[in-house]
């Protein structure tokens, strides 16, 4: 072992037992190495005692605000991870609750496009009509407080019914003096066609499109004593408006 | 989990707040800046925190020294491209030491803090000016400093003889005027 390098393992404390006692013997004895020895001993003291003491609180500080940082973000981690599940599940929850509450709010919002498309077979013009049809047709009109000269505006074709989500409508295609049939939709609530807009200044009647078999058909719709009509027909909003003047008149 | 968590912190903060001083101490004369010394610092601390639950209990102070070392030479050290000096075997250690040719290439250290003491320590490469403050100053035993600066156990020894032979070279005026060396003595 390197006798220098020794000395130095001997000023640290760092020799063992056997070790230490052999290397003081010798440095007891040679005065250079003894020379050595205190002056690695005295340079050990200078550098402890005269090295500075820095001011460090300042320093501290800042550690304690990262550590802070550091506990606040690994709360957050822990219940975030820990519920993260849960979080999850209530978020689903919302979610589909949203839609439910949604569809509810909106259930009496439905699209004029759409109600031809529940009616995908038109009426058999040459289906006769029996009495008792009539008299349904009349008492439906009569129900939405509409009334009609039978002679101006007729039924062609029994009535028929289809389920609009859960509302049932009722179709009557109607002839007037003029070609072409008109669609006339007895709707049993008060709902919302959100895809019209209002006719002119009276905000009572709304001009919309439907849509047909391979057609669109304008339409006007109006309420009456809680239920809804729409009146279809291959015609200018205007003629329509003067078929549904002439129903609402009567 | 809670109250456990926060005996962790209380205990971490009761230990490391007493030896901050010399986490502090170590970073600044190691950086030999005191903006990079604040950031070895925390960063030291923090990561410490971190491997809190590691510690196996015995020597906190070389335990977080041993940190504040690794960081500086895994990161700060590449940053600052301070002058590097290879392990010199047992032999190298030997050899006569000239003051004037290992000044460091930059003096990024404020003398206004310095006395004579660190501006001779300013003056040795790191990896000898690590053994010397981690040794001399921190009292650590030569395997702590072998943890701490991951070189076995004779390179600390090399390291340590030769960095003290260069602060005996830097420092024997000032060591004789303050009574350390007698007069006529290296």
């Amino acid at each position: 072992m390197n006798e220098f390098l020794d000395l130095h393992a001997l000023a640290d404390g760092e020799l063992s037992v056997e070790q230490a006692t052999g290397l003081k013997q010798r440095v007891q004895s040679d005065a250079s190495l003894r020379r050595e020895h205190e002056a690695i001993l005295n340079l050990k003291d200078l550098v402890r005692d005269k090295s500075l003491k820095y001011e460090s609180d300042e320093c501290w500080k800042a550690c304690v605000g990262r550590l802070n940082e550091l506990d606040r973000s690994r709360k957050v981690n822990s219940f975030v991870s820990r519920y993260a599940w849960a979080f999850c599940g209530v978020l689903f929850a919302a979610i589909v609750g949203a839609r439910f509450f949604v569809k509810d709010v909106r259930g009496d919002s439905v699209r004029a496009a759409d109600i031809g498309r529940i009616f995908p077979i038109q009426g058999n013009p040459h289906a006769p009509v029996t009495p008792s049809q009539m008299q349904e047709y009349a008492s439906l009109l009569n129900l939405a407080k509409q009334a009609v000269d039978p002679n101006a505006l007729h039924l062609v074709c029994p009535p028929h019914q289809a389920l609009m989500g859960d509302i049932s409508i009722t179709r009557l295609d109607l002839q007037d003096g003029h070609s072409g049939v008109l669609e006339l939709y007895l709707v049993p609530a008060q709902v919302n066609f959100e895809d019209t807009q209002p006719l002119g200044s009276d905000p009572s009647v709304s001009a919309g499109v439907i849509a047909g078999n391979g057609t669109s058909l304008n339409c006007l719709v109006w309420s009456s004593d809680g239920r809804t009509l729409v009146l279809a027909g291959d015609r200018q909003e205007a003629d329509l408006e003067q078929v549904r003047t002439e129903l609402v008149g009567h | 989990m809670l109250f456990g968590r926060r005996d962790k912190r209380e205990a971490f903060e009761r230990q490391t707040e007493r030896l901050f001083p010399s986490v502090f101490g170590t970073a600044l004369r190691l950086t030999r800046s005191r903006e990079d010394a604040e950031d070895l610092a925390q960063e030291a601390i923090v990561r410490a925190y971190d491997a809190y639950d590691r510690f196996d209990g015995t020597n906190f102070k070389a335990w977080i020294l041993r940190i504040v070392t690794n960081l500086y030479i895994n990161k700060y050290r590449q940053r600052q491209r301070g002058p590097q000096m290879g392990s010199l075997d047992e032999e190298g250690a030997l050899e006569p030491v000239s003051a004037d040719n290992e000044l460091p290439d930059r003096l990024l250290f404020d003398n206004a803090l310095g006395t004579e003491i660190e501006q001779a320590l300013e003056a040795v490469p790191v990896d000898f000016r690590t053994a010397v403050i981690l040794s001399d100053i921190e009292g650590l035993s030569y395997q702590e400093i072998a943890e701490a600066t991951d070189v076995p156990i004779g390179t600390v020894r090399s390291r340590l003889a030769r960095g003290r032979s260069m602060m005996r070279k830097i420092l024997e005026d000032y060591a004789t005027r303050e009574g350390y060396l007698k007069q006529g003595r290296e």
